[in-house]
């Protein structure tokens, strides 16, 4: 480990803090329908978007009319996706003249865009069209980032409103979102990376003379304006095969570091956004501090890890320590452009937050590295998370631990103002068990059928990881791969489609519930009964609460998988 | 993401499984998934009992 890698990290992470607050801000006031800076801008189109489309943006739905809402435009979005799949072929924008895509290929992608997940079972440059990656990737990663971000501003009204029927209107929330923050954001990130040399073509790819004189294909195309936008969303479907470690898409260190912003800004910055609409701006801050603790432990970990070399290699005399002549560690999958602390900050940074994009290949990490990265996805995305899921994936967990302290020491369940009951819990614990359930479930089926064993690169416990990674990410809606699993096969795209659609809609229709009761209730007033949940104890009791949730459900599966390898590794033994 | 279809070559393009029997297929999977899901939140609708369900002004 070097200094140079420890503030990578810090420096990272003190960005991302530094714009929480006026990002926070800028995020209530959007969601409020308060005028912003951009309102003279966008106000025009917004309204004719609702005049357009019959939206009465003053009604506002009860919690069933915005989880129907919510569940139509993902359907159309699907549907859409899927039929351009299907269709490329012969639409313009097709200069490489790439075939449709596969049914089951299809439906696994416009699943996956569409609940904001981007697992990508195929390799974006030789499969996809620019018609498909502009107006089906991209257009997606707007709009499942707005409807998730949408999803945890209607919880966060629950917890603000007092005796109120509605959670807010569906379709306002996603257009607002889309047009006053992911656009502006996205197309300052678009130009940003244009700087930085990532491309932006409608050309076909290039065929130029290599200095042997043989002839090299040069992929290339609308790159930066889907770049932003994988990153800003928390979506993370490259353009290229390669994600981020192609420099196409991440061209050098500084746009390295941007696109980590990118990837947490939004879901950092709904912690204020929470705490100022529930008026205890120090609670938004509190969620903040134990998501930057779950981080930190996850990145110190995984450069510790990384840059502590592979110990097969050290047992054969290998020299892996830092020097002026090499970066020292385990390198293999790395880009050296990144180096260790690089390459692990991006993995961290992308499982805990639900991006999935991959700056380095996640296979190739050591086994405790890759526990750790499962780790981040099995808290259920509460590491800072994609906008909106982190929020409220993190305030399920405040709301089973407040509960839970009040079994423990006879104090009222209440979290800011609001009393938990039992309805309560039960659509919390409904929300917290479908991805276990998903994951778990399909990982177990896919390794004892032959068509799941078929697509394995590994044998032993390595393979497994291999399967239970790519279920976990789906179901937590990440994306990211192991990779060495070969997934473009019916099984796969189609029980991955299955975890991706369960990991989305079975959490997000109970959140919904959850909103739709807290919101009926009145506020209570803190009394001596009540739980304080906006100090440091509260830090200390929801990490307990996260870690043993999560570590207790998944314990087993990891030690099948990266604990077991880490031991059989130190012994020797590869896979 | 990395495209975990894609060969060591990087060539991953899938082989194009033309149907409009599997088209059917696939577009009805959609539907019935979306249908189970707008039940499931009926459901804890029920559970809940909730006030009735009423867009209005807030």
């Amino acid at each position: 480990m070097t200094t140079i890698g420890w503030l990578q990290i810090v420096l990272f992470a003190a960005i991302v803090g530094l714009l929480t607050r006026p990002l926070g801000g800028y995020l209530l006031r959007v969601y409020a329908g308060e005028r912003t800076f951009l309102q003279p801008l966008i106000r025009p189109v917004e309204a004719a978007l609702y005049r357009i489309a019959g939206i009465k943006p003053e009604i506002e739905q009860s919690w069933l009319g915005y989880t129907f809402a919510f569940l139509i435009f993902h359907a159309a979005g699907i549907i859409m996706l899927y039929a351009l799949l299907r269709l490329q072929s012969g639409l313009s924008l097709n200069p490489q003249h790439l075939a449709e895509v596969s049914p089951d290929l299809a439906l696994n992608t416009a699943v996956s865009f569409v609940t904001n997940t981007s697992w990508q079972s195929y390799a974006g440059e030789t499969t996809l069209s620019y018609a498909s990656q502009m107006t089906g990737i991209t257009v997606q990663s707007f709009l499942s980032a707005a409807a998730g971000m949408a999803v945890a501003i209607a919880l966060i009204r629950g917890f603000a409103r007092r005796r109120s029927a509605t959670i807010g209107n569906f379709w306002v929330d996603v257009t607002r979102g889309t047009l006053y923050i992911l656009l502006p954001i996205s197309i300052v990130a678009s130009l940003f990376l244009l700087a930085q040399g990532v491309p932006q073509t409608l050309a076909p790819s290039a065929a130029v003379t290599t200095l042997e004189g043989g002839i090299q294909v040069i992929a290339r195309g609308p790159v930066a304006t889907q770049e932003a936008i994988k990153l800003l969303s928390g979506d993370g479907g490259g353009f290229f095969n390669a994600n981020s470690a192609h420099p196409f898409e991440n061209p050098t260190p500084l746009s390295n570091l941007v696109e980590l912003v990118l990837i947490f800004a939004l879901g950092a910055a709904l912690t204020n956004c929470f705490g100022r609409m529930v008026g205890s701006e120090r609670q938004g801050w509190i969620l903040l501090c134990v998501m930057a603790i779950l981080f930190g432990l996850g990145a110190g970990g995984l450069y510790a890890s990384e840059a502590g070399g592979n110990p097969a290699l050290a047992a054969l005399h290998v020299d892996q320590t830092a020097g002026e002549q090499q970066p020292g560690g385990n390198m293999e999958g790395k880009e050296v452009r990144f180096g260790i602390a690089g390459s692990a900050l991006f993995a961290d940074v992308s499982t805990a937050s639900s991006d999935g994009a991959v700056n380095a290949m996640h296979d190739s990490f050591l086994p405790l590295s890759g526990g750790i990265l499962l780790g981040n996805m099995m808290v259920d995305e509460v590491i800072v998370g994609a906008p909106g899921s982190g929020i409220y994936g993190m305030l399920l967990f405040c709301i089973v631990a407040v509960f839970l302290a009040g079994l423990m020491i006879g104090r009222t369940p209440e979290f800011v103002g609001k009393k938990i009951g039992a309805s309560e819990i039960k659509m919390t614990i409904l929300a917290l068990i479908c991805v276990p359930l998903a994951t778990l479930v399909l990982t177990a089926v896919a390794c004892v059928v032959e068509p799941g064993l078929a697509g394995l690169g590994n044998a032993g416990p390595h393979g497994y990881s291999e399967i239970l990674y790519a279920y976990t990410s789906a179901a937590a809606t990440n994306g990211s791969a192991f990779a060495g699993l070969s997934t473009n096969s019916p099984f796969y795209n189609l029980t991955l489609a299955l975890g991706m659609f369960m990991g989305r809609f079975l959490v997000i229709v109970p959140v919904l519930a959850v909103a739709g009761l807290l919101v009926t209730q009145p506020n209570i007033p803190q009394s001596s009964g009540t739980l304080p949940t906006d100090r440091a104890l509260f830090v200390g009791f929801l990490l307990g609460v996260i870690v043993i949730v999560g570590g207790l459900t998944y314990l087993p599966a990891l030690a099948l998988g990266s604990i077991i390898e880490h031991l059989q590794l130190a012994g020797g033994i590869l896979y | 993401v990395k495209a975990e279809g894609a060969g060591e070559d990087g060539k991953g393009a899938p082989t194009a499984r033309p149907g409009v029997m599997l088209d059917v297929i696939m577009l009805a999977l959609i539907v019935v998934g979306f249908a189970l899901a707008a039940a499931y939140a009926s459901l804890c609708d029920h559970s809940l009992g909730l006030p009735a369900d009423k867009d209005s002004v807030p």
